[in-house]
């Protein structure tokens, strides 16, 4: 045998697997720079959840990393103590103050998937209104994503235990719900066989938007045992400064964004309300009574006992 | 005292002057003429002694006043400026263009008078456009436009009248009449007449005083006779020609050659 | 196609007439014409139905009127100004200065009265003639107005007011449908202080105007030939300027951007009583109140019981018309 030969078929293997060593680099390098662009973990046939946009998704086990694209959920799963695993949240995620030291990744409607990206979520919570197309983003990204969507009160609390199934905290979330039940029922209690004053939202004043029907606003009015003048008209809807002059609250309630009673007092015609008369007029935090989160529950018992504020001393 | 005085005027468009230290001045009851090829500052001198471009030196003085001392409104009463041609978008009619050359002498807020209504009649009758009176001026001819005005200019009852080209749209009919109504004016009214003229024969028939310009300068500055010499006429035009006296009207002919 | 003067402005007083009518009866509270006669005459004392009309509906139509007839007259100052038929009261910035006023204080969340004013007309206000002035700047040269130079200050100086104020939009977020909502004007606020507000500048304006009609005749001749008839135009048309915007920052100040009536309203009234201003003036005011208040009424009732911003309303009936306009000038 020819040594010289021997050595160049040695020599041309050992190149041989040289380049493969270097193709194999190479193949694995591409993979970790793609980063996002690699199969989700559970490949593995686990829990399947059916979420508001009808899809069926694949959940992770426990998930560790949780991103949060709407402040409600993020309310929730901070009353569901899983605060330390959120490592994102939205920019308009205000509550609780903890949430102030978590990465921001955008707006709810658009977040910035980069970041998204960057911060390697095993699952994302989004809410209604994020629009199909960013949630196919995510999901192209390799994500796993769910979209909620509560509608009301009983919503609220499905939405609750749908979170503690997804992020395997199954007790916390029935505990939570039944003391919110509890809560609920406390007010249905206090409030029954009471009048039912006539009640007026307002979400902004030029022009005049209210909450009507389908609304969560809506929805706390009536447990609260107050009658919404707004409920023929569906969601938030612009309402006539005529027909609120005609059928004349007794209780307006209002975001507290605007300065409505410094304008109305210094208004001759709005002057004529009874609610305005009596001073019956209340200023609300927004966020507490428009996001479905535990919070709604402390909205509802603020606006029972501003409308039934005898049957609030009564029951204390 | 003249009624138009202007003394060594030096001015032009943005830093370059046009007319070159000129002076001349023009009487009542005298129709001069300015004539010179194009370029020559014709058209300069009538905006400058209309107000509307400021001298880099020298002075010019309406009826014994300087003339930057003349607010528009009072300037407007003493002097009445016909352009060669305006391009109106708006339909007024003829009658209500003609009636404006009685702005100058209506109050903020005051109506016309009767008074102001019989000039503006007059001044139509005389210039031949009383049957237009009620046309829209956008559809009447550049000639008859031309016509109106000068119904306009001499609804303004100035003292001094500024011509640019007064007779370029007319026809004969029209120039004739032109011509008889400014020496009319001229004569009859006292009024000094000042226009610019491009067509010598005309300018030698009507004017009693005639000024040639060239380059910005005062070539020549007397009667038509002392004015209009071939020798001038080459100096500034270029072009050769013979002047003579008219068998039939007497008036000053030029021929070219 | 020129009416008889006095047969115009008769049946524009009938119309007009007949819209307030229509206005004053109609809206989202059904109260019938009796009872509103009863209201109207002062015998129905201080109902609920009464303050309806009283404290609603009649500031809404006064506001109309004084919006509609500022803008027509406006519009027609601004095209003899600028001699062209299709200028428009917004040329010189007002409308992007004021949104920005409006949209900052939406932003701020400012509601409390400043020197005993709303802010928010006070700072549309502010913002509309601090437009107009710097475009005016910008076009002023040696103490003479180029209107060309105008028009084009006017464009930019509106492109990066309104850069701007898009920003704040982006910035302020939450805010983005009030301000919206304000730019796209309307009247669903009006209210008797609000026209107590702008009162005093449309009428004194309008007076100001009428003084100045025969000039505006003359300034249609082009500068030179009216300076020839004794116009100062220079001064004149400083003091036009600013008439024009001191009526239009008004009229934006308390309803928003509405489009299409300063425009419009001139350029019809002239094709239908021809361009002297002593008459175009009678035909712009009146024109202009009677578009603006049917406008109006269509905002209110088209998808009752929402409202449809008047500037929308105003855009769909001014801008096919417009285009019929331009059509004709093509022919």
């Amino acid at each position: 045998m020819n040594t010289y030969l021997e050595e160049g078929i040695k020599a041309q293997r050992h190149r041989g697997a040289k380049g493969f060593r270097i193709l194999f680099l190479l193949l694995s390098l591409s993979l970790f720079l793609t980063g996002c662009r690699r199969t989700p973990l559970s490949n593995v046939p686990g829990r399947v959840f059916t979420d508001a946009l009808e899809r069926r998704v694949t959940l992770p086990d426990h998930p560790e990393r949780i991103v949060s694209l709407a402040p409600a959920t993020t309310e929730v799963l901070y009353a569901l103590n899983l605060g330390e695993r959120i490592v994102g949240v939205t920019d308009y995620c205000n509550y609780p103050l903890q949430a102030a030291g978590v990465t921001r990744v955008g707006g709810y409607t658009n977040p910035n998937l980069e970041r998204l990206c960057s911060l390697k979520p095993d699952l994302v919570l989004a809410m209604h209104g994020i629009s199909k197309s960013v949630v196919g983003q995510i999901e192209r990204a390799g994500l796993t994503v769910v979209t909620l969507h509560p509608t009301d009160l009983e919503g609220l609390y499905n939405m609750i235990k749908d979170i503690g199934y997804i992020t395997g905290n199954k007790v916390e979330a029935v505990t939570l719900c039944l003391s919110l039940q509890k809560r609920r029922q406390a007010v249905s209690d206090m409030v029954a066989e009471a009048s039912h004053p006539s009640v007026f939202y307002v979400i902004w004043d030029e022009p005049l938007f209210t909450a009507g029907s389908g609304t969560f606003i809506n929805d706390i009015i009536i447990a609260a045992g107050g009658c919404n003048i707004a409920a023929g008209m569906k969601g938030y809807a612009q309402f006539s400064r005529e027909q609120l002059l005609a059928k004349d609250p007794d209780i307006i309630l209002y975001s507290d964004k605007i300065k409505l009673w410094e304008k109305l007092k210094r208004d001759r015609v709005w002057c004529r309300l009874k609610a305005v008369r009596s001073g019956c007029i209340y200023p609300l935090n927004e966020d507490k009574i428009s996001r479905p989160g535990p919070r709604l529950l402390d909205s509802l018992e603020e606006v029972a006992s501003l409308i039934h504020p005898d049957r609030d001393r009564k029951a204390r | 005292m003249s009624l138009l005085e202007v003394k060594g005027i030096v001015c032009g468009y943005g830093g370059k002057p046009v007319l070159n230290g000129l002076s001349l001045t023009a009487d009542r009851g005298l129709l001069t003429g300015v004539i010179g090829p194009n370029g020559s500052g014709k058209s300069t001198l009538i905006k400058a002694v209309s107000g509307l471009l400021s001298l880099s030196s020298g002075e010019i003085c309406l009826g014994g006043r300087r003339l930057c001392n003349y607010t528009p409104r009072a300037l407007a009463r003493c002097l009445a400026v016909l352009a060669q041609d305006i391009h109106i978008e708006f339909e007024f009619t003829v009658r209500e263009i003609v009636a404006m050359g009685r702005h100058p002498f209506l109050g903020r807020v005051q109506r016309e008078g009767l008074s102001d209504k019989e000039i503006t009649e007059r001044a139509m009758v005389e210039t031949d456009t009383l049957h237009l009176a009620d046309r829209s001026v956008t559809t009447i001819s550049g000639g008859e436009r031309q016509r109106v005005l000068l119904a306009r200019a001499l609804a303004q009852q100035a003292e001094l009248l500024l011509l640019d080209e007064p007779t370029s749209h007319l026809d004969i009919r029209h120039q004739v009449g032109t011509a008889r109504l400014l020496r009319h004016l001229a004569a009859e009214k006292a009024i000094a007449v000042l226009g610019v003229f491009h067509d010598l024969n005309l300018a030698a028939r009507i004017c009693d005083r005639l000024l040639l310009l060239c380059d910005g300068h005062v070539l020549a500055w007397g009667t038509p006779e002392e004015v209009l010499t071939p020798d001038n006429i080459y100096r500034t035009f270029g072009i050769q020609i013979v002047v003579e006296r008219s068998r039939h009207s007497g008036a000053l002919l030029v021929e070219m050659l | 196609m020129r009416f008889s003067y006095r047969t115009f402005i008769f049946i524009l007083l009938i119309a007009l007439a007949a819209a307030i009518v229509m206005a004053v009866l109609l809206g989202a509270v059904r109260i019938s014409p009796s009872d509103i006669l009863h209201i109207l005459s002062g015998r129905a004392g201080n109902s609920g139905n009464a303050a309806i009309v009283w404290g609603l509906r009649m500031p809404r139509i006064v506001l109309a009127l004084l919006v509609g007839a500022s803008l027509g007259a406006a519009g027609m100052v601004l095209q003899a100004v600028f001699r062209n038929p299709l200028a428009d009261p917004y040329i010189v910035g007002i409308s992007s200065g004021a949104s920005l006023g409006a949209a900052l204080i939406l932003v701020l969340g400012l509601s409390g009265p400043v020197l005993g004013l709303d802010p928010l007309p006070l700072a549309a206000f502010i913002g509309a003639l601090g437009a107009a002035w710097t475009v005016y700047m910008l076009s002023c040269k040696d103490g003479r107005i180029s209107i060309y130079t105008l028009l084009l200050a006017g464009v930019a100086v509106s492109a990066l007011i309104s850069a701007l104020t898009s920003f704040i939009m982006i910035m302020g977020r939450r805010d983005l449908q009030a301000i919206f909502f304000w730019i796209m004007g309307g009247f669903y606020s009006a209210n008797w202080k609000q026209v107590l507000l702008i009162a005093p500048y449309v009428v004194a304006g309008i007076v100001l105007i009428w003084s100045y009609c025969r000039d505006l005749n003359v300034m249609l001749m082009g500068d030179e030939e009216a300076q020839h008839l004794g116009l100062d135009v220079e001064k004149t048309k400083r003091i036009l300027l600013a008439v024009t915007s001191l009526l239009t920052a008004a009229a934006v100040s308390v309803s928003g951007i509405i489009g299409f009536v300063g425009l419009i309203v001139p350029h019809a009234a002239r094709l239908l009583i021809g361009p002297d201003h002593r008459r175009l003036l009678w035909g712009s005011l009146l024109l202009g109140a009677l578009v603006m208040i049917i406008s109006d009424i269509l905002a209110r009732t088209l998808l009752a019981p929402s409202e449809v911003p008047v500037g929308l309303i105003t855009a769909m009936l001014g801008a096919p018309f417009f285009i019929y306009l331009l059509y004709r000038r093509g022919r």
